[in-house]
């Protein structure tokens, strides 16, 4: 009587002893056995024998009986990691799914200078903001939220001289870079919570550009899907609305937001309220009476 | 029925290969699957019953477990399934007593299986759970004579996509 034929319940039985380690090397063993390792009846045990305090990075609002297996594994998997690295302190290298430093992607931009940039918006002087960027290599994010943890987590990055990039940060790598023609993205925002069907999140980019004698406001949203190994990929649709941009937007005095069909943009004196997908723009002018003192 | 006709009352195993084996009824009942059989047949005695499904040798040996296990109590029911430790401890007699072949070990969690005896089971999976324990698939395939059916790029390739869940 060999092991393999022993019945598919009973190995999965003898497999519920056995260590994540020890799971992932009976993968390589034979085909049959790793059809069984992953399987639900291995790993959604595990997920939800997990104890309170190695949660895993689920949100709330996710059915984890309709996850892969994969997802499941990686779920577990990741947990269990992120306990152990809490509980030896002192540990040499501490687990990636808690505690990371990343070198970002070390690309050499190519994109208009700042000079450039201020005498293609038809500027008399750099943008201050964009003058001091030799100097201070400012850097911002936004993180990519997603619904569930996954090996493939994103930031996106703004640096100098306002240009974007998208990186995966077990990697990472730079999977995605703004256009030069957009550069400098005075505001950007991503949103992950009002994607549907196969997109992941969208990111918003608000641009100045003169167009004719006009300051124009250039706000791009792009629509990010999954590639074919789980990783992130700018999906061709980018719908992109111009409108008469004020003169401290178009200098770069903005803050915008997106969140489902909608974008707020403000300038601090002015907001303006876009609903992309009908192409519908409402400008508010903020009168205030108030006199802070 | 009573507790004292049980403690005295025998019970009849047979075989596969035909061999017939008198227990006392609390040995024979460790085993869920008798113990619902003789539930079903009631208070008539002298029936044998028949596991075509065990052999005399690999009987002989669940017996002996049951035998030395007949004072445990009863295993709390299914609940215990959910927050059981994944403990790979047996205890010492258990350890020794599953100190056997491969093929023995396999079929003492068949029949374990088969006449439902949790608490043998358990020590036959553990036992093969310790087995594999730390074992490179090499070092597994050969302690299970199972033949790789990857080619070394598909090997590669699975070797890859776990890279991230090594112990680091």
């Amino acid at each position: 009587m060999p092991f393999m034929n022993l019945p598919e319940d009973v190995r999965v039985y003898c497999f519920s002893f056995c260590d994540i380690e020890d799971l992932t090397r009976l993968e390589i063993v034979c085909k049959p056995l790793r059809n069984i390792v992953l399987s639900r009846r291995v790993w959604m045990p595990r997920l939800l024998a997990l104890e309170p305090q190695s949660i895993p990075r689920i949100s709330p609002y996710v059915d984890v009986h309709r996850l892969s297996v994969s997802e499941l594994k990686y779920l577990t998997i990741s947990a269990l990691r992120s306990r152990e690295a809490w509980i030896q302190p002192g540990a040499e290298i501490v687990s990636p799914t808690r505690y990371q430093e990343i070198d970002l992607p070390h690309k050499r931009y190519t994109g208009p200078t700042p000079r450039l940039i201020s005498q293609n918006l038809g500027l008399d002087e750099p943008l201050p903001w964009l003058a001091g960027a030799s100097i201070s290599p400012m850097i911002d994010l936004i993180p990519v939220p997603l619904p569930i943890g996954n090996r493939h987590e994103y930031v996106v990055l703004r640096r100098q001289p306002f240009y974007l990039q998208i990186v995966e940060i077990s990697s990472g790598k730079c999977v995605w870079e703004c256009a030069m023609s957009d550069v400098p993205v005075i505001a950007f925002d991503v949103d992950a919570d009002y994607v549907e069907g196969a997109k992941v999140f969208r990111l918003l980019t608000v641009s100045s550009a003169r167009i004719g004698p006009l300051n124009m406001c250039v706000v791009k949203v792009h629509n990010f899907t999954h590639g074919l190994f789980g990783e992130v990929q700018a999906d061709a649709s980018v719908v992109t609305r111009n409108f008469r941009a004020s003169f401290r937007l178009y200098r770069g005095r903005a803050v915008a937001y997106l969140e489902g069909d909608f974008i707020v943009i403000s300038d601090y004196e002015m907001i303006w309220l876009i609903n992309w997908r009908l192409d519908r723009c409402i400008k508010f002018n903020v009168v205030s009476d108030i006199t802070l003192v | 029925m009573s507790t004292t006709e049980d403690k005295t009352r025998k019970v009849k195993l047979v075989t596969s290969d035909n061999e017939e084996f008198e227990v006392d009824w609390e040995v024979a009942t460790r085993s869920v699957l008798i113990k619902h059989m003789l539930e079903d047949i009631g208070e008539s005695e002298e029936q044998a019953i028949p596991l075509p499904n065990v052999t005399a040798n690999v009987l002989k040996k669940v017996l002996e477990w049951c035998e030395h296990h007949r004072k445990d109590p009863e295993p709390a029911p299914e609940s215990s399934d959910d927050n059981r430790k994944r403990t790979l401890e047996i205890g010492d007699w258990d350890a020794k007593f599953i100190q056997v072949d491969q093929e023995m070990l396999f079929e003492i969690i068949l029949a374990a299986n088969y006449l439902d005896i949790k608490a043998l089971l358990d020590v036959g999976c553990k036992t093969v759970a310790n087995m594999i324990k730390g074992k490179q698939p090499e070092e597994i395939r050969k302690m299970f004579n199972i033949v790789n059916d990857f080619t070394p790029e598909e090997e590669a390739q699975i070797k890859k996509e776990n890279e991230w869940a090594e112990d680091r």
